[in-house]
């Protein structure tokens, strides 16, 4: 991996005299203005050398490298791990195969990649289609069971209420309620007429 | 195991489609909301390599060109010789949108912010302005340097200071299928529809079928902005956003202009709706040469675009 910090906007190399400066720079290549901010971590890796072998007979050996001697333990499952197959997560050490099977169950929370909001969908299914006048007809009963299968389905992992899962109930009662008025509206009307 | 307290640092939004970004007390979440679907990705603080940001003035010139021109419009709209009305009708959406671009103007420069780590190269999308960047900075960096605080100072390259890096080659827009060419469609056949408004002793049966193809514009428009059905090229996006806008305005203002005429028919007892004043009969043959337009040029830069 290169070391090298490039502009996000024309791709040009930044001088190293120009990281971690207070004020913005300029960028040679597209002369727009540039602020490089460069951590420690940078380089962190490029070069580093491979997880100690077995030396003295007796040494715990990693599960997954035998020749590698053992430098944690997986908090998952208890096998000896070299530096190479260590996984670092929220604090906790980890095998890459309990890793895996985390993100495959979705236990792990930290590991999840993405939600679907059923709650911004059952609003939308009650809101949006008032717009052609006839659509929630359709698309209110499509929110009731949307809010009924998932009510209990885990949302967004940041802070989120089922504020939008009650305000589509109500809408939804509210629609169909509507038209079953119009339906009765209209029955009667028939019948007068007739 | 404990889910993280998250503390929100910056959130942009566009239609059908919003960027986050939240703070945890040791990784960087960035939530990318396309519709009703939230794609995560997690920066630990201890992993974040770089963080380069850099102006796009460009923007700048944009904005304002866009101020000079609904200045303009708004003088003469003021010049109008019509009614009252007429310049009242065309005032209020021009001032709502000179507002707005006054305040897009004082929120300051564009901006792109991209992140890196040792595995990846990430851009910022819920940080577009350099002031919004520059708070962003402030607040990571103590809360980096206390993460790194183990790790000594950062690796320097032997690079060679003219060097200008190649781009890599751009991800080609992925196949969006027919959508594009049935928006286009939508937005001629809402024209057509559009037209027979004028008739009379047609608009009662043509109004619901205009709005419902505008509004089938809209959702498609929603889809191929947002990319949730593929990646559309980037003159295809631009359109669909600008038709996403017109179907607005024409179900909100030609809805109503309707609906003002059907109530008027029925409190005056009348057989047929009132003929439109002669403004609101300009409003629609404004909207409907827009939207043939649109149509037929987004009917083209499809068709060329997928030819090449």
């Amino acid at each position: 991996m290169s070391l090298a910090i490039t502009c996000p906007s024309c791709a040009a190399m930044v001088p190293v005299e120009h990281w971690n400066e207070s004020e913005e720079t300029t960028c040679r290549g597209c002369t727009e203005r540039v602020v490089v901010r460069v951590y420690p971590a940078h380089g962190v890796g490029v070069g580093s050398s491979l997880p100690p072998k077995i030396e003295v007979e007796g040494d715990a050996s990693c599960f997954y490298h035998a020749a590698n001697r053992a430098h944690s333990a997986c908090e998952g499952c208890g096998r000896f791990l070299c530096s190479l197959c260590d996984i670092d997560l929220d604090g906790r050490h980890l095998c890459p195969s309990c890793v895996e099977r985390g993100v495959k169950v979705a236990k792990e929370g930290s590991l999840e990649q993405s939600r679907t909001l059923y709650d911004s969908m059952a609003l939308a299914l009650t809101t949006w289609p008032w717009l052609t006048f006839w659509g929630p007809l359709f698309t209110a009963p499509m929110a009731l069971y949307v809010i009924v299968k998932h009510w209990k389905t885990p949302l967004s992992i940041l802070r989120r209420s089922r504020f939008r899962f009650w305000l589509a109930l109500v809408f939804a009662v509210v629609d169909l309620g509507v038209f079953v008025l119009f339906a009765i509206a209209m029955i009667v009307a028939i019948r007068q007429r007739q | 195991m404990t889910s993280p307290v998250y503390r929100k640092l910056a959130k942009r939004r566009s239609i059908g489609r919003s960027a986050d970004l939240w703070l945890a007390d040791d990784h960087l979440l960035f939530v990318d909301r396309r519709l009703f679907t939230e794609n995560y990705r997690r920066f630990r603080l201890s992993e974040i390599q770089s963080i380069v940001m850099v102006e796009r003035t460009h923007f700048r010139i944009v904005q304002i060109a866009a101020l000079v021109l609904t200045l303009a419009l708004l003088v003469l709209v003021a010049m109008f010789p019509e009614s009252r009305e007429a310049r009242i009708w065309w005032s209020v959406p021009l001032l709502m949108i000179g507002a707005a671009q006054i305040v897009d103007l004082v929120k300051g420069h564009y901006c792109r912010v991209v992140l890196r780590t040792a595995a990846s190269t990430v851009p910022l999308k819920a940080i577009s302005r350099m002031k919004k960047a520059r708070r962003f900075l402030d607040t990571m960096e103590p809360l980096i340097a206390q993460a790194q605080a183990g790790i000594g100072p950062p690796a320097i390259p032997m690079q060679d200071e003219n060097v200008v890096v190649s781009k890599p080659p751009e991800i080609p827009a992925e196949p969006t299928g027919p959508l594009p060419y049935v928006m286009f469609g939508c937005v001629i056949l809402t024209a057509v529809f559009g037209l027979l408004l004028l008739f009379r002793t047609v608009a009662a049966e043509a109004a619901p079928l205009s709005w419902t193809v505008a509004l089938a514009a809209f959702g498609i428009g929603v889809a191929v902005v947002s990319g949730s059905v593929g990646k559309a090229p980037g003159i295809v996006r631009m359109l669909a956003v600008v038709i996403m806008l017109v179907a607005v305005v024409d179900v909100v203002f030609t809805g109503a202009g309707y609906f003002a005429g059907t109530m008027e028919m029925s409190s005056q007892k009348l057989a047929q709706p009132p003929p439109p004043p002669g403004w609101f009969s300009a409003w629609i043959r404004t909207v409907i040469g827009v939207e043939v337009t649109l149509g037929v040029v987004g009917l083209l830069v499809t068709y060329v675009t997928r030819r090449r």
